[in-house]
């Protein structure tokens, strides 16, 4: 391990690695620059990479045609109130299975987990007929249960494997210490489990707000998320392009913002139980 | 309908290389010197030792992608509407259209069931290799 | 003040009986060792005098209370883990005043008492620090530090040198056993290392698969020992044991002769055998023989013996130190 890595060899991959990655992040790049050309521009072919009139009409067509903010609002909503009510249920779930199992706890955590693995197209037609009939349709409560419980089995998931790693003797030495189950909690336990609680909520966070099955099927307008607003803009009326960019990026940025922040966390969270 | 491929893997590229290297930088070094001590060359100690540490997680991003893009819907929904005609239309897209386009509701229910068997058979699979990771 | 009594103590974990039936005196103020191979169930008869295990039977006793159904929290024990179990989150200080917190005494006590165990243990540079910024040994006292700073009635030390590096472990030796004597608090320790129990133990028990094979002095088990599973543990190099002839020539099924006690006889009087291979240590000289019939032995010489591997060498056991044993491998006393 302490050999030398020439310095050729790191130049090249080093090369190669940003290469990549700006590949990757490439389309992202083009779409907010076609949100600031217009319509005109964004059309023409040969494409312009960066000289050409910058213009910020398409933001202000955005939010004037489809008000961008009532959309974020709805998202902010159902995202935020679907993790935090899916991190109330899944605490103490993943609380028993970590420090209390049974026989049965791989068992149930597998069930839960497999429940994420059902296509959601499946449920499509009952779901939409159940909400149809409760008057749940285009709600933000029923947007909100539902992502909930779709992400719940996750929740579940990553807070039982944070909880698992909290090492055993550690709560132990607070029993020696002389404190009670309830001082144990609050004073040992939960500020080593807080790292493990604000990964969970980040990344659960990220994937309702991104989620685009049920908002785009159980929602038209008034509850809306910017996943639906988006989507709004592909209409048959003829391809805006940079509106639809301009839409996109402001659809995006919120979250683009808060995953940049959150990277380790993320990092951690997508890539449980798939490696040893 | 190679758009929405292309589409769909760009998006998805992240989540394998994400997997693949931290299953990569979980890879024992000394391991890796041991082989070098034997004598084999790159190339082996790739093929011999790299790969087969990384069959496990490979297997885990093949099911669950398997899993999730069986049932790809928003980018069909945004970009193609299904078209032109069915060309790009696959089983999310078509329960949909029959369930709220044209309201045939049987139908649209007898593909949920379909989807879901298939989803079931690849999932067993890949519950059964998270499974074992749980033991350890 | 610290005096703990075992009687009939077992535990079995489902179908497996990890102790046997456990009883013993342990007297205030004394430095008890549970030694014994992996797996024995040291560390288990430790957790359950602690209370973090429940007893599948038997009573412990404390100070002539039976503790048995009494949470760890009550039962004004100390413990040492061998991971140490320093909270991630506290600082040094935060660590060693946990206890005193929980007991609910009042702010300006507690850190009089955390700055005078600090000063004891030479942590007071890093009473601020958190566990991650410490060294092994460093981390090692403030788990000792939380544990003396309790005043407890007993303290209960799991491996707690096994993580450190050999010199740092013949100097934390003598500091455990120094700050024992200085507290006068009773103390069970728990290692696999014979040598650590030999220096820091009043009394030691010996454990072998979930019994109590022997409980005495370091030099009653080196003397003394009441069976062969004793005699073979304690003392390095193994005791020589020989059956056979020379074995019922003596009254016994086998013998055992320390290698300490093997003299080289220049007469060739004793066992002949050749030397397979010697290590001179300078202070000492260790033969391996191989002498036919009697098997192979372990000799010790004091001092610089020039002799090596292919020589013929006749060694004759001290007759006032053979141990006899009989079928049972029991010890034979005359």
């Amino acid at each position: 391990m302490a050999r030398a890595v020439t310095t050729q060899r790191k130049l090249v991959s080093t090369a190669a690695a940003w290469i990549a990655g700006f590949l990757i992040f490439f389309p992202i790049l083009w779409m907010v620059l076609t949100s600031f050309k217009t319509e005109l521009e964004a059309f023409a072919v040969p494409p312009s990479f960066l000289f050409f009139h910058w213009t910020t009409e398409n933001y202000a067509t955005v939010q004037e045609r489809s008000d961008y903010f009532h959309h974020a609002f709805n998202s902010i909503i159902v995202a935020g109130g679907s993790t935090l009510i899916a991190m109330a249920i899944a605490i103490p779930a993943a609380w028993s299975m970590a420090f209390s199992p049974t026989k049965r706890t791989k068992d149930i955590l597998l069930w839960m987990l497999s429940t994420k693995m059902m296509p959601p197209v499946g449920v499509l037609v009952p779901i939409y007929l159940i909400y149809r009939d409760f008057g749940l349709l285009d709600t933000l409560a029923g947007l909100t249960f539902i992502l909930c419980l779709g992400n719940l089995p996750i929740v579940v998931w990553m807070l039982f494997t944070y909880f698992k790693e909290i090492p055993k003797d550690i709560l132990e030495a607070a029993r020696m210490d002389g404190a009670t189950i309830s001082k144990e909690l609050v004073y040992v336990l939960t500020p080593m489990a807080v790292p493990g609680l604000a990964s969970t909520l980040l990344l659960n966070l990220i994937l309702a707000w991104n989620e685009a099955f049920w908002t785009l099927n159980l929602s038209t307008l008034s509850a809306a998320p910017l996943t639906v607003f988006i989507a709004s803009y592909s209409s048959p009326e003829g391809l805006f392009w940079a509106k639809l960019s301009a839409a996109s990026t402001l659809a995006i940025a919120p979250i683009l913002v808060l995953g940049w922040f959150s990277q380790r966390q993320l990092v951690r969270g997508l890539t449980f139980g798939a490696v040893k | 309908m190679l758009a929405i491929i292309l589409i769909v893997s760009w998006q998805w590229l992240p989540f394998a290389t994400l997997i693949l290297l931290t299953a990569l930088q979980s890879l024992d070094e000394e391991q890796k010197e041991a082989a070098e001590m034997d004598g084999a060359p790159a190339l082996s100690t790739f093929i011999y030792i790299t790969l087969p540490h990384l069959a496990r997680p490979i297997t885990v991003v093949i099911l669950i992608e398997t899993i999730f893009l069986l049932t790809v819907f928003a980018e069909i929904f945004v970009t193609t509407g299904g078209g032109p005609g069915l060309q790009t239309t696959n089983i999310a897209f078509l329960i949909y259209a029959q369930a709220l386009i044209q309201y045939d509701v049987g139908s649209a229910s007898a593909g949920g069931l379909v989807a879901v068997v298939i989803a079931n058979i690849v999932a067993f699979f890949l519950v059964r290799i998270v499974g074992r990771n749980l033991e350890a | 003040m610290g005096q703990i009594t075992l009687q009939g103590v077992q535990k079995s974990f489902g179908p497996v009986h990890i102790i046997k039936g456990a009883d013993l005196d342990i007297a205030d103020g004394s430095f008890v060792v549970f030694v014994g191979p992996s797996g024995c169930g040291k560390t288990t008869l430790l957790r359950l005098i602690a209370g973090l295990e429940d007893v599948s039977g038997g009573n412990i006793l404390i100070d002539g209370k039976n503790v048995v159904d009494v949470p760890p929290a009550k039962r004004g024990l100390s413990m040492v883990f061998q991971s140490y179990a320093l909270y991630p989150h506290m600082s040094v200080r935060g660590n060693i005043a946990f206890g005193l917190k929980m007991a609910g005494l009042p702010k300006g006590e507690i850190n009089r008492k955390v700055e005078a165990a600090a000063a004891t243990l030479n942590l007071t540079p890093y009473l601020d620090r958190k566990p991650r910024e410490l060294s092994g040994g460093q981390r090692q006292r403030v788990a000792i530090g939380r544990a003396i700073v309790r005043e407890p009635k007993a303290f209960l030390f799991d491996e707690p040198l096994s993580n450190l590096d050999a010199a740092l472990r013949v100097q934390m030796r003598l500091e455990v056993t120094r700050l024992q004597k200085q507290l006068a608090t009773t103390a069970i320790y728990v290692t696999h290392d014979q040598v650590e129990a030999m220096t820091m133990a009043d009394k030691i028990v010996v454990l072998n698969a979930g019994k109590v094979e022997q409980y005495g002095s370091p030099l009653e088990l080196y003397e003394r020992p009441a069976n062969l599973f004793v005699a073979g543990f304690i003392g390095s190099p193994k005791m020589n044991f020989v059956v056979g002839e020379a074995a019922r020539q003596r009254g016994a099924a086998t013998i055992g002769v320390r290698p300490e006690h093997l003299k080289v006889d220049s007469a060739g009087q004793g066992w002949r055998g050749t030397v397979t291979a010697a290590e001179h240590l300078g202070s000492d000289t260790f033969l391996y023989v191989d002498a036919g019939p009697i098997g192979p032995l372990t000799a010790r010489y004091v001092g610089e013996l020039n002799l090596d591997a292919g020589d013929k060498v006749s060694l004759s056991p001290d007759p006032a130190r053979i141990h006899r044993f009989d079928e049972s491998g029991n010890a034979l006393r005359a």
